[in-house]
């Protein structure tokens, strides 16, 4: 069963799709059954659009030529360069976390 | 039309005009494609909510703001009269309001100065709304004239002139209840031009501390 948006770091949208869209340009109902598929999360339709929104003010994605109804999206070499950060932060924290649970 | 477009299209009516021009025909796109269960449509609403603020300008949302504040004060002044010190605490609270609209529409809606005084005696205009509502009520004969009256009455509907009037035991009739609010724009107006100022001065100063205009 999906998990709903709720904490940890799954709760941020805007990394969710910025994820999503690290393997290639999507449209809306893609990046929502791509992040389904890889995260088990299930992003609402209006929480989809007011993260796709805010990562579009920011430059971090950019809609690309439309095909039919939907506009694909893609990532912008500063939102890559966002990603990888945080994903860097995300393993290292991890990785502290896993080492002081002695779990590695 | 199908139910489930003509559901869509109204859902799509909780996010403003502009947002719905940009991404409305994606989202229609998404919704018609799916039933619309109560966590979605409630995500949906929420959402356009939150649109809807983002887009509005500081003095819609802080219209919006006084109007409350004003409802709020009115209600609670209603059960209990409120004493002389969070009487005048509740307007210079007001006066906050009014300041922060000011800096808002420099800071953040990138106005002029004069555009932010503006925007700010607006916002007053329709932060006295419920006001006027209850000097109409007044005037109909439908609420008590004590509601509108200092000494031991509910409520001191003020807004700053009224107010002063009403302190100098001058008789504010009914018709003046609902002028002399209306002329409190003004003084909203340069409240907000101040707030505005010190919006133009916080960004000048932040200018300053920026690494290569440090000498």
């Amino acid at each position: 069963m999906a998990r709903k948006l709720t904490a940890g770091p799954f709760s941020d949208p805007e990394l969710l799709i910025l994820a999503s869209l690290a393997e290639g340009q999507k449209h809306g109902y893609a990046i929502m059954t791509d992040v389904l598929t890889f995260a088990d999360v299930e992003l609402g339709p209006g929480t989809l659009y007011s993260a796709i929104t805010r990562l579009v003010e920011m430059r971090w994605i950019e809609p690309c030529q439309p095909s039919g109804r939907q506009r694909p999206y893609q990532l912008t070499p500063a939102g890559g360069r966002h990603l990888q950060t945080q994903l860097a932060k995300m393993r290292n924290l991890a990785k502290i976390g896993l080492k002081r649970l002695r779990v590695i | 039309m199908t139910g489930r477009v003509q559901a869509a299209r109204i859902l799509l009516r909780a996010y403003p005009a502009s947002w719905r021009d940009r991404y409305g025909e994606e989202l229609a796109t998404i919704l018609e494609g799916r039933s619309l269960t109560l966590p979605i449509v409630l995500d949906v609403l929420r959402n356009g909510l939150l649109q809807r603020i983002r887009c509005a300008e500081a003095w819609q949302i802080g219209g919006i703001v006084l109007s409350t504040w004003l409802v709020v004060g009115t209600a609670l002044n209603s059960v209990r009269p409120f004493p002389g010190w969070a009487y005048d605490l509740f307007w210079q609270f007001d006066s906050c309001i009014l300041m922060a609209i000011g800096y808002l529409s420099i800071s953040r809606d990138r106005k002029s100065l004069l555009a932010a005084a503006v925007a700010t005696g607006r916002a007053a205009l329709v932060g006295i709304i419920p006001e006027l509502v209850l000097g109409v009520l007044w005037m109909a004969g439908l609420v008590h004239p004590t509601i509108l009256q200092p000494n031991g009455s509910p409520m001191i509907l003020g807004h700053g002139i009224t107010d002063l009037c009403i302190r100098a035991g001058v008789a504010v009739p009914p018709t003046h209840m609902l002028l002399v609010p209306l002329a409190a724009a003004i003084p909203a107006a340069v409240v907000g031009a101040l707030g505005a100022m010190a919006a133009r001065f916080v960004s000048a100063f932040r200018e300053g501390l920026r690494p290569g205009n440090i000498r």
